[in-house]
């Protein structure tokens, strides 16, 4: 299905965005009042004032923050937090810091998400065989979900979006059946019953972390929003909020009319479907579960390779199984998110017991959302500073009130806040390592070498290293280049060469930049190029350079035939090597306690990520690694005498 | 040349001649005669200066060797921008 299908408003693209963007937020209703009513008798006021509270979440939170406002602050079209913060990053320095938290906190909601939506499902099996065993199967299945990853989705992706409708439609239904039996379940509409059940139920406030639960995909829709297109996310949104909202009403009308006192372990979404549709609900609610978690895991395979670019996670393998732009998978992820995932489920066992840990992490997620959506209205949309305080405010406080009462999920999600606090650490470590090491790259002015550059090419003294040899650079000023790569060129074994090529790689704040330049600076001797590309691009230097040549040559810029005379006379191509330079930490360096400790973490990090030739997509060409070690002072004045021989010395020997 | 911010100015001005020995003026009033060898940027994003710290070569400490052997950093000393008072081209 072609790009433009999926961001025009058109019936294709709201398909689409029904199994994409929907399938965490639209399987809410397998949990959400079950969770509410939990072991409390079932009173008028409990079901009516948690479907109030459910109806003005979904709307506030949900239609208002995140379909109204936050979807305007696409990023080229790309949402989620790390293009908001790209978006904003350059107004604050600190902004990196709830960049960093929400994604921690996004990356393991991936860990409980897929768990919660399948044993939600897989446990109303236990309708029709009691003693089914729920926890295999939701192992397999979920294994099955992790293993299918690194197949992509292109082939079973176009089944998503009529099955997300075929579930719509079923909530629906299934509701609606309910409500004629008893309309008077609408008056929960009305904000009258939420704040009549926040002020005077029990520990109401307290109930707010299961009400959370009907609004905790809010976060992933922002992040898929890249995939779909605004309007088609605000069209299929009217559809699937009213599915939403009948499926809900239906489950408290059923909970008022069934009599019972105690809902007993019951799921009230499986007590309104029919029992000759049990099996049928069943089996569309487990692929509903499944699509939702496939979204999650995209979403957190794009969240690590948006980290990737921004220099906040280490270098991992990132491998693209379809030519679907976007569609991406990282093994490393994969199977850590399954650990975290099948950990979940032997260790909850049941979906009741995971609800009490589940959108803890959300919370934490929206808040820091809200932290950079303020700074996008501000200085991005120009907002005056009182009017932005005030819609601030607004969702500061309904989140602030909804992270208070998922604290008491703590107890149980202390492990959760672990992975959060692991993932924050590392991603500062990467990034401030990052900094410090950028702070010490040293430069040199490039013109003050280039007449020794040619010197060398020309110097038949010493034999040939290359006929194209190719440093990477990080020098944004083509005047500059480091003092590494000079060092490596004429001190370390000198290299001679007929043409020198720089490569220089910026990543740019839009997501799918792909441009270069070529500055010929000594006519066919030293070449610079320098690509910009987006922070949603696998910056694959080898792809691109060979692109870059191959379009030199087509416009006769460049003669690509061997310079070796034996070789030429049968048009031959010429030889191509990299040669990559890899800093290690020296142990003659003074860096203060916090950065070295910093430093060594992030050298120690290094190990378990992608070699730089990897990274940059070299492995398969002819490359040469130096190690350079990191030093910054110079070694101290080392007071060494030199002593005149003695002549009878001399003599007697 | 006061250099409070001058990183820029100084850098257009030393490499755009011939790179020969310049006077620096520390903040603490030592005085050092010598070139300036590599140099280290700052970032655009936070404002920054230019060059945030500089490579110099006290000119006792010339080996008649234009560029050194790596690793630079075993020659001459770093000097932070900000530690400069001021810079005079011979």
């Amino acid at each position: 299905m072609s790009e433009s299908i999926h961001k025009k408003l058109s019936a294709a693209g709201v398909l689409v965005t029904l199994g994409i963007i929907f399938g965490d937020i639209g399987t809410s209703p397998l949990y959400v009042l079950k969770a509410i009513v939990g072991e409390r008798a079932i009173t008028e006021q409990l079901v009516f004032g948690g479907l109030s509270l459910v109806f003005w979440t979904l709307t506030l939170q949900t239609t208002f923050k995140y379909i109204w406002l936050t979807l305007q602050a696409d990023n080229h079209g790309e949402g989620g937090i790390f293009s908001l913060y790209t978006l904003v990053r350059r107004y604050k320095k600190w902004l990196y810091f709830p960049a960093f938290v929400g994604a921690g906190a996004l990356l393991a909601d991936g860990i409980i998400t897929p768990p919660i939506s399948v044993s939600s499902a897989i446990e109303g099996l236990k309708l029709v065989i009691p003693n089914i065993p729920v926890i295999p199967i939701v192992v397999i299945i979920i294994t099955g979900i992790f293993a299918f990853q690194r197949f992509g989705t292109k082939i079973v992706g176009g089944l998503f979006g009529p099955i997300m409708l075929v579930w719509f439609l079923m909530l629906a239904t299934l509701g609606f059946s309910q409500i004629t039996i008893f309309p008077s379940v609408l008056k929960a509409l009305s904000p009258h019953y939420a704040i009549d059940f926040l002020v005077h139920y029990p520990k109401g406030f307290w109930l707010l972390g299961a009400v959370f639960l009907a609004t905790t995909g809010a976060e992933a829709l922002y992040s898929d929003l890249g995939h779909c297109g605004r309007k088609n996310v605000r069209v299929s949104w009217t559809f699937v909020k009213i599915t939403l909202l009948l499926n809900y009403f239906g489950q408290g009308a059923w909970l008022i009319t069934s009599g019972k006192i105690f809902l007993g372990g019951l799921n009230p979404f499986y007590e309104i479907m029919p029992h000759w549709f049990l099996l049928s609900g069943i089996i569309i609610a487990t692929a509903a579960t499944i699509i939702a978690s496939q979204a999650l895991i995209s979403g957190s395979f794009t969240l690590i390779s948006e980290a990737v670019s921004l220099n906040f996670w280490p270098r991992v393998t990132i491998k693209f199984p379809t030519e679907v732009r976007g569609q991406l998978y990282v093994p490393s992820i994969n199977w850590l998110l399954w650990a975290g995932c099948i950990g979940v489920v032997l260790y909850f066992k049941e979906s009741s017991n995971m609800e009490a840990v589940y959108g803890f992490n959300i919370t934490i997620a929206m808040l820091m959302t809200t932290t950079l959506m303020g700074y996008y209205l501000r200085y991005v949309k120009k907002i005056p500073a009182l009017v932005v305080a005030g819609i601030i405010c607004i969702f500061l406080s309904v989140e602030f009130s909804f992270f208070i009462a998922n604290i008491i999920k703590l107890k149980e999600a202390w492990m959760f806040l672990l992975i959060v606090f692991g993932i924050i650490t590392t991603m500062y470590t990467w990034y401030r390592a990052r900094k410090i090491l950028n702070k010490l790259v040293e430069f040199l002015p490039l013109s003050e070498h280039l007449p020794a550059l040619v010197d060398l090419s020309n110097d038949k003294s010493i034999s040939k290293y290359a006929t194209h040899l190719i440093y990477l650079t990080s020098a944004d000023n083509p005047k500059h280049i480091e003092g590494r790569n000079i060092y490596s060129i004429f001190s370390r074994n000198p290299k001679r060469a007929d043409i020198y090529w720089l490569i220089h790689v910026d990543r740019t704040n839009e997501p799918y930049t792909m441009e270069y330049t070529v500055d010929e600076m000594i006519n066919d001797k030293v070449i610079r190029v320098d690509f910009k590309i987006g922070f949603r691009v696998q910056p694959r230097v080898n792809v691109l350079f060979r692109k870059v040549v191959e379009e030199m040559v087509t416009n006769k810029e460049l003669d690509i035939t061997s310079r070796y005379e034996s070789l030429s006379k049968y048009n031959l191509a010429a030889d191509f090597r990299f040669v990559i330079l890899e800093r290690f930490l020296s142990v003659e360096n003074e860096f203060s306690v916090r950065d070295g400790f910093i430093l060594k973490c992030y050298f120690f990090l290094k190990n378990f990520g992608q070699s730089d030739s990897k990274a940059f997509g070299l492995d398969t060409s002819d490359v040469t690694i130096e190690k350079i070690p990191l030093v910054i002072s110079p070694v101290a004045d080392i007071r060494l005498k030199r002593r005149e021989l003695k002549k009878e010395h001399h003599e007697n020997s | 040349m006061k250099t409070a911010d001058f990183s820029k100015e100084i850098y257009e001005r030393y490499f755009g001649r011939s790179s020969g020995i310049v006077m620096v003026t520390l903040r603490d009033k030592t005085e050092l005669a010598g070139k300036f060898t590599g140099f280290f940027r700052g970032e655009n994003e936070f404002d920054e200066p230019y060059i945030v710290m500089w490579r110099f070569v006290d000119e006792k400490e010339f080996v008649e060797i234009d560029f050194l052997p790596y690793p630079n950093q075993e020659v001459g000393c770093i000097i932070k921008q900000k530690n400069i008072l001021a810079v005079r081209f011979k």
